[in-house]
């Protein structure tokens, strides 16, 4: 059935064409809002801005297809098929799709708000500039698993509030993307770039972020306790208020950076770089700094009482107001 | 789950909320230290409110709004803030302090986790605006909760009538003094004014100088805080040469000149303890003062100097363009504009420059000052060629070397290899003969040899007439060689026409063509001026076109600029709509599908913002591309959203939008509310008939409907 034939069905109300044979079919624009296409095989199909609000598309095969533009508002795209699609700019507010294929799919400037992602797999996607507010793609034991961003593209993405516990985003690029109160609680970013994004408030506890990039990031107030920042660069970004009880910063660069009132208690620095980095009114309380490099640190009023200094390099570094490890207070 | 997020929960809240007094007077005087201000305090009150169980929902900018589930714990947040507040004011300078209005009511309204929605929530808004600058006002249901848990003491205002709500509220006034605050210098200098024999005229006075209008109102004026107007007086002034200065600005304006020079000395007496004691109590009445006389206050830079203020002010007076200087003058001393050349001349220009003197501290500083006023202004370039004049004159004030190319900054590189064969011209001043001399009829000759005459006489139809020629034959009716003459006469140093060239050529959509024809009129211009061309440092191999400011635009994030278009509108068309208003018209070939995936939207967007300087430029632009493109009714509707979104961007400013506003845990004002509240950073128009700058467009007004 060509594109024609197919709106002619539809306009005269017959909306159900769940399992039909639509490869490469021309929807160019064409109103389809409600329509059945379940399990439908369209390949190769043009969608731009086509109008799919409320359509069925579950586990309906998309590949390649071109839905630029499209608005799938609120769609039923569970188990579908969109590798290799072309969802530029398409609109997929609210839109089902969990357990969707969407690996290497072009989700260029894409709205995805409230969308439900869980167990969606989005390995090597294009996904620039999108916006995720208020995505669900959290881990569910014995639901779902982790949604799958490995290698995702998602410079200046906005995140905001989005729940992505327990996602895989190793190596992913997050450049100047905004996670300000999104929840990455156990996430996995090994290896993945998150330089200057914005991540105030956001949940980081108990993440995997291993060699990871944080460069000039901005973390004001977020929360990573227990995190694991393994050899992780975390020059010039600024860690403000945020909680790292518990984290693990061994042989990490964080050269130049702004933690002022950070907490550090029963962290593990050791052998980290710290030169240069403003401590003021830091927590460090049972830390453990062995050879930690904290040469022209500000630790002024930081209180490092129980805190294992004994192999750090403090030379340069300035303690006025600091609470040393045997509890008294340096002059 | 959609109206859940929408709607939220109704629950029963106490609402509190405050407001900075005289924010925007602040905000224009020291737009940074502002900034730092409201920050500090935002932050002091968000742990305030913390510590008495409440949330803080959302900023405002210049307040906070914030939620609770008692109205007790309510009420003692506010008295602490305010306490708080006050306990600053002692020991701080009053260019340091900030004061708030808090307002608390207590009703039944939607709660989400970001916002709060209700009549209730306006009553407890509109309740801040009836508090004193330092004072809470509560409504009666308030009071009813709070009196039984709580040592209240407070003063009955009775059933006072509020903006937009249909019911009378009932309010009272939270009573801080004196007990809970003991004397501040504010309430004693309040005291000592009430009581001098010119208390009204004082008030007058300080009222005119903080709202820029004149109140006669004499029962208005009573109810006033005096404490609170005091202290937004001195907020405007960083020091006392400046309150000086804002003093005599303001009663150089008025009638009763001598009467009010008296008030104007007793107030300065009166506030004379806010700064260092070595200070001269003689108002300023164009005397040399005594040589010991430096203050501290006064920087290195700033001479005291009645001779030179005399001299500048006479060398404006006898300006050829004297009458526009001395309206940017008043218009930034007093931040009005006055067409009425009568009141001009009445108004001391050497008031006026002392005035502006004694607001900035360099010469650097004086050059944005006048920069902010005049892009505000409709005759933006001729107004920013008065502008230039200005900071020329005025910057021997300051102490230090004019930088040679002060004038010059962002503006054409030039590339002279270019050829454009003009004949050689002698020195040759432009004379003014009924007939456009030699030398204009040969460049004019010249221009219209050039392959792209046609876009070089538009270009300069458009720099002489302030319009765009659609109609060709328009063109024809007035000689080019004329045009050069007007150009020439507009811009008397070739400075100048780079910076008119500049200003123009950015407010136009094919800014890369135009941006070439400009550079080529520069050069067939060049001869006109005699002085030897100020080649600006740049590398031979610059490329040629105009640089405007955009290595120094700090970075803005447009986060929440991109969300509400997503949210309401096709993020592809948006894309195309910018696509065509910025580069070509898109056509759906693949050609065009892969340009469009080279750029984001985010990036789009900054191009637009670059593009249009202005607000209206925008809709213009954005307007015209929709018309002309397949099926425009629907993009019509894009391009609403897209300007509805960047529309915060122009009022606001420059700087970056809303990053510096909000506070780290608080969500940010939703944009429409923002809209609101900055609907006093328009543009100022002025009185006189003023010729737009952009080419004449339909009424935008009839796409203003979906609002």
């Amino acid at each position: 059935m060509d594109g024609n034939e197919l709106i002619k069905r539809y306009e005269s109300g017959d909306t159900d064409f769940q399992g039909e044979n639509l490869c490469g079919v021309n929807l160019f624009g064409a109103d389809l809002i409600g329509v059945d296409f379940s399990e439908c095989d369209l390949r190769r199909s043009s969608l731009v801005l086509a109008y799919l609000n409320r359509a069925n598309l579950s586990r309906c095969n998309l590949q390649g297809a071109k839905l630029s533009g499209a608005n799938l508002s609120q769609a039923d795209l569970l188990g579908a098929n969109l590798q290799d699609a072309d969802l530029h700019g398409a609109i997929l507010y609210a839109a089902d799709l969990r357990g969707s294929d969407l690996t290497l799919a072009n989700l260029l400037d894409i709205n995805l708000i409230s969308a439900d992602l869980r167990n969606v797999n989005l390995s090597g996607a294009n996904l620039r500039g999108a916006c995720l507010r208020g995505v669900n793609m959290r881990y569910e034991k014995r639901c779902y698993d982790g949604a799958n961003l490995r290698g995702a593209d998602l410079r200046n993405a906005d995140l905001r509030g989005a729940n992505l516990t327990g996602a895989d985003l190793s190596k992913a690029d997050l450049t100047q993307a905004n996670l300000s109160e999104a929840s990455l609680r156990e996430v996995n970013l090994t290896g993945a770039n998150l330089t200057g994004a914005e991540l105030r408030g956001t949940f980081l506890t108990d993440a995997i972020a291993v060699e990871t990039t944080f460069k000039q990031a901005v973390l004001v107030n977020a929360k990573l306790e227990r995190m694991n920042l393994t050899e992780a660069d975390l020059t010039e970004c600024n860690l403000n208020d945020a909680n790292l009880t518990g984290a693990v910063l061994a042989k990490a660069k964080a050269t130049q950076a702004t933690m002022r009132r950070t907490r550090f208690n029963r962290a593990d620095l050791s052998r980290a770089d710290l030169r240069d980095s403003d401590f003021n009114e830091a927590t460090f309380i049972e830390a453990y700094l062995g050879r930690a490099d904290l040469r022209n640190a500000i630790l002024k009023d930081a209180n490092l009482a129980k805190a294992e200094l004994s192999s750090a390099n403090l030379s340069g570094a300035m303690l006025q107001g600091a609470t040393l490890p045997d509890n008294s207070i340096y002059e | 789950m959609l109206t859940s997020e929408l709607k939220g929960n109704r629950t029963l809240a106490t609402v509190l909320f405050t407001d900075c007094v005289g924010f925007s007077a602040r905000m224009s005087v020291n737009e940074e230290h502002t900034l730092d201000l409201i920050r500090r305090d935002l932050k002091l009150m968000s742990t305030i409110c913390t510590t008495y169980e409440g949330r803080v929902l959302k900023s405002t900018g210049d307040g906070l709004l914030m939620c609770f589930s008692s109205a007790v714990k309510a009420v003692e947040c506010a008295i602490a803030v305010q306490k708080e507040m006050a306990e600053a004011m002692r020991t701080l300078p009053p260019s340091d302090t900030l004061m708030h209005r808090i307002g608390i009511h207590l009703a039944d309204m939607y709660i989400t986790p970001t916002d709060v929605m209700g009549n209730g929530v306006n009553i407890a808004a509109r309740l801040q605006t009836e508090a004193d600058p330092g004072g809470i006002c509560i409504s009666q249901t308030v009071f009813d909760v709070a009196k039984h848990g709580l040592q209240l003491e407070t003063e009955y205002l009775g059933p006072r009538e509020l903006k937009n709500i249909r019911e009378v509220v009932p309010a009272y006034r939270v009573l801080l003094e004196p007990d809970d605050v003991p004397g501040d210098p504010y309430t004693e200098t309040a005291c000592l004014l009430e009581q001098s024999g010119n208390g009204s005229r004082i008030r007058k006075l300080i009222f005119y100088i903080c709202k820029n209008h004149w109140e006669h109102d004499e029962s208005k004026l009573s109810t006033l805080s005096l404490k609170g107007i005091i202290h937004e007086f001195l907020g405007l002034a960083s020091s006392y040469e400046q309150l000086r200065g804002l003093l005599n600005s303001a009663v150089g304006t008025l009638s009763k000149q001598s009467e009010y020079t008296l008030v104007a000395n007793e107030i300065l007496k009166g506030v004379a303890k806010f700064y260092p004691p070595n200070q001269s109590l003689q108002l300023w009445q164009g005397q040399l003062p005594p040589a010991d006389d430096r203050s501290n206050l006064i920087t290195d830079s700033l001479v005291c100097d009645d001779a030179r203020y005399q001299d500048v002010a006479q060398t404006l007076e006898q300006h050829p363009d004297t009458l526009r200087l001395k309206k940017l003058l008043y218009y930034i001393c007093q931040r009005q504009w006055e067409s009425d050349s009568a009141r001009l001349q009445a108004t001391s220009t050497v008031q006026l420059v002392q005035t502006v003197c004694s607001l900035t501290q360099d010469v650097y500083q004086l050059k944005r000052l006048v920069e902010k006023f005049v892009q505000t202004l409709n005759k933006r370039i001729e107004y920013s060629l008065v502008g230039t004049t200005l900071v020329g004159l005025l910057g021997p004030l300051y102490n230090a070397e004019l930088p040679e190319n002060l004038e010059s900054d962002g503006s054409i590189a030039f590339d002279l290899t270019t050829a454009l064969h003009v004949p050689e011209i002698d020195k040759l001043a432009p004379l003014k003969a009924n007939e456009p001399p030699q030398t204009y009829v040969a460049i004019a000759a010249a221009l219209e040899q050039h392959p792209h005459s046609l876009r070089l006489r538009k270009l300069l139809f458009y720099l002489c007439k302030s319009q765009w020629v659609k109609d060709l034959s328009q063109l024809d009716t007035v000689p080019t060689a004329v045009l050069l003459e007007e150009l020439h006469h507009l811009a008397p140093t070739i400075n100048h026409l780079g910076q008119v060239l500049n200003t123009v050529v950015a407010s136009l959509s094919k800014q890369a063509e135009y941006g070439a024809i400009a550079q080529l009129l520069l050069q067939a211009m060049h001869p006109l001026y005699q002085a030897p061309t100020p080649v600006k440092a740049t590398a031979p191999g610059v490329s040629t076109s105009i640089a405007t400011e955009q290595s120094e635009q700090t970075f803005i994030s447009l986060f929440d600029v991109r969300l509400g278009i997503l949210k309401y509108t096709n993020p592809l068309k948006a894309k195309i709509l910018a696509f065509s208003a910025l580069h070509s018209d898109f056509s759906f070939t693949d050609q065009d599908w892969f340009n469009l995936k080279t750029y984001e939207l985010d990036g789009l967007l900054r191009n637009l913002l670059r593009t249009c300087q202005n607000y209206t430029d925008l809709e213009n632009l954005l307007y015209r591309t929709a018309r002309r493109l397949q099926q425009p009714d629907e993009l019509i509707q894009t391009a609403d959203t897209v300007i509805k979104y960047l529309r915060a961007y122009y009022l606001h400013g420059r700087p970056a939008l809303g990053v510096d506003l909000a506070s780290t845990d608080a969500t940010r004002i939703s944009l429409d509310d923002f809209e609101a509240a900055t609907q006093g950073f328009a543009n100022l128009d002025e009185d006189e008939q003023t010729r737009g700058l952009a080419p004449a467009p339909p009424t935008p007004a009839e796409y203003h409907g979906r609002q």
